[in-house]
């Protein structure tokens, strides 16, 4: 079976010389053109599969300039699972890691963590008002994991906006630079993006390693004194916000 | 038995699978407009299965309603079968775990390796096709099929080059491996025409050696010419010759559940279910 895997290091290397020798020969194509079918639909396929997650990427950087961090993504990295709908996934990291283009790092990191949450386990959200009857003690003591389909992500462009106004058709300037915050999660079977403020962010972080309400409100704020103040004022419709909309997972879990 | 009748009558075979009928490949484009209508002229779907086996529930409830008015067969690209890699479980779990779920009548992959060295090409990539082969693949389908415990069916995919040590024609690899394994045979018309086409054998020939009791479904696509080479593409209507290779395999054949597969360029299901309505007038 070294022929197979000859043939396969061959198409990863575009390099048909080890493998033209032992392809019969053809009444009108060589064994190199014989050969490119295979090593050029490989590349195809796979720049196809990337192109599919990262739309509105496409309209950002152009046809051309997409293309060419696609191939060499594809160049540098063989796909290893049985679904390819996993493979396009990394790129968004592959390209934070060769461009300097912060906004295409960014946008790429959003359309990655759609198609990724997409993807991820199922899990029941927690019933909206499955908090309702707790007293302030008893809600402090609640772990509220997130949604197994979930992705905290933090942007220095309101790249959240751009895509929307791209989605709608609408062309649009690079944005200012601004921090945003968002929550990507899976819920109805549906990918939702969920603009948090900064400090909403810190607590979801916190809230998703499995701390209590209590402790991780703690953390938070011995954090970022700054906090204090509109997590106390907003601390309410926050949890309300977060459960009508599907964030938590599950039965929450009083650790009491 | 009379005895005279038996004589006198040669025994005509027939497939020893269910005819399903007429079935459409499901493709993402028509899942709302097949939810709504139910479409009453088209008899089965066919899934490709590793688009569901990580799909979140809102694909798994879809394949339940939709289970319930049609047989639902799984179709896969990514079995590996003959890699010389140990066989995925991980995968296979993956694979057994939808076809309980849909209760596939069969469920099929292709005659091909996708990779090596635990990566995957996502192609279906030319195998040589020589005894040692055909030992490798048997005893892996063998132990597919024990590992799944449902029918498996496999394909004969179109390839765009043939290994010069292969010893064994493609059709005789693909009889003799459902012989060896008790498996049975997808035979894809249309790959038997690209391939014919490819590597100069004649179609028939290829049509004549498959055994009909171990074809259990027929698969008919589009596909594009070069004029030195056609490549296998899906994304057009099946052409004549494919038609008439279609005519024949069925006069010769009987009737076998057949299907038609269009995976890029995807028009609307109108014209998917026109294209099917033309396989039914060969019938």
């Amino acid at each position: 079976m070294k022929l197979l895997a000859d043939f396969h290091t061959a198409i990863l290397k575009n390099n048909p010389e080890k493998i033209a020798p032992a392809i019969k020969a053809h009444p009108r194509l060589s064994p190199e053109q014989q050969f490119a079918i295979y090593a050029d639909g490989y590349r195809i396929r796979l720049a196809q599969a990337v192109r599919s997650d990262y739309p509105a990427l496409v309209a950002y950087l152009g046809d051309k300039v997409f293309d060419e961090s696609a191939l060499r993504y594809i160049e540098q990295n063989s796909p290893k699972s049985y679904n390819l709908d996993f493979y396009p996934h990394k790129f968004a990291e592959f390209l934070g890691n060769n461009s300097e283009d912060v906004f295409a790092v960014e946008l790429a990191a959003l359309e990655s963590a759609i198609a990724e949450v997409f993807m991820l386990p199922d899990s029941e959200p927690l019933a909206p008002d499955a908090l309702a009857k707790l007293s302030s003690e008893e809600f402090g003591e609640m772990i509220l994991p997130l949604r197994k389909a979930a992705k905290l992500l933090s942007f220095s462009y309101d790249v959240n906006g751009w895509l929307n106004e791209q989605r709608a058709g609408n062309t649009r300037q690079l944005p200012e630079a601004a921090n945003q915050f968002l929550l990507v999660y899976r819920h109805n079977n549906e990918v939702q993006r969920l603009p948090v403020s900064e400090a909403g962010f810190a607590l979801l972080k916190e809230l998703a390693t499995g701390k209590t309400v209590s402790d991780a409100l703690d953390l938070v704020i011995n954090k970022t004194p700054d906090y204090s103040e509109e997590i106390t004022t907003n601390l309410q419709n926050w949890f309300a916000q977060w459960l009508v909309s599907g964030v938590f997972a599950g039965q929450g879990i009083c650790c009491g | 038995m009379n005895k005279d009748f038996a004589f006198n009558h040669p025994v005509i075979r027939s497939s020893d699978y269910p005819n399903l009928g007429f079935g459409l490949g499901l493709r993402a484009p028509h899942y709302g407009e097949i939810l709504e209508t139910r479409p009453k002229d088209v008899d089965f779907f066919e899934i490709i299965s590793e688009n569901f086996i990580d799909a979140h529930g809102g694909y798994w409830q879809f394949l339940a309603d939709l289970r319930h008015d049609y047989p639902v067969i799984m179709h896969g690209v990514s079995l590996n079968i003959g890699s010389p890699d140990p066989l995925d479980y991980e995968y296979l779990a993956k694979l057994k775990k939808l076809a309980d779920f849909v209760d596939a009548p069969w469920f099929s992959d292709h005659l091909c390796w996708t990779g090596v060295n635990a990566h995957n090409t996502h192609d279906l990539l030319p195998l040589p096709y020589t005894e040692k082969t055909l030992e490798h693949i048997a005893a892996r389908i063998k132990k597919v099929q024990d590992f799944m415990g449902r029918e498996f069916i496999i394909e004969n995919p179109s390839s765009y080059f043939e290994f010069a040590q292969s010893t064994i024609p493609e059709w005789e690899f693909l009889a003799e491996l459902a012989e060896k394994t008790g498996c049975g045979v997808l035979l894809d018309v249309n790959n038997v025409f690209v391939s014919s086409f490819n590597h100069g054998f004649d179609a028939k020939t290829y049509i004549d050696a498959v055994p009909v009791e171990k074809i259990a479904q027929i698969h008919l696509a589009g596909h594009r010419n070069f004029g030195t080479h056609i490549i296998d593409t899906h994304d057009q209507q099946v052409v004549d010759e494919v038609w008439e290779l279609y005519r024949y395999t069925i006069k010769s054949k009987g009737k076998i559940s057949t299907m038609i597969e269009w995976d890029e360029q995807i028009p609307s299901f109108a014209e998917l279910v026109a294209e099917l309505d033309k396989a039914r007038e060969v019938v």
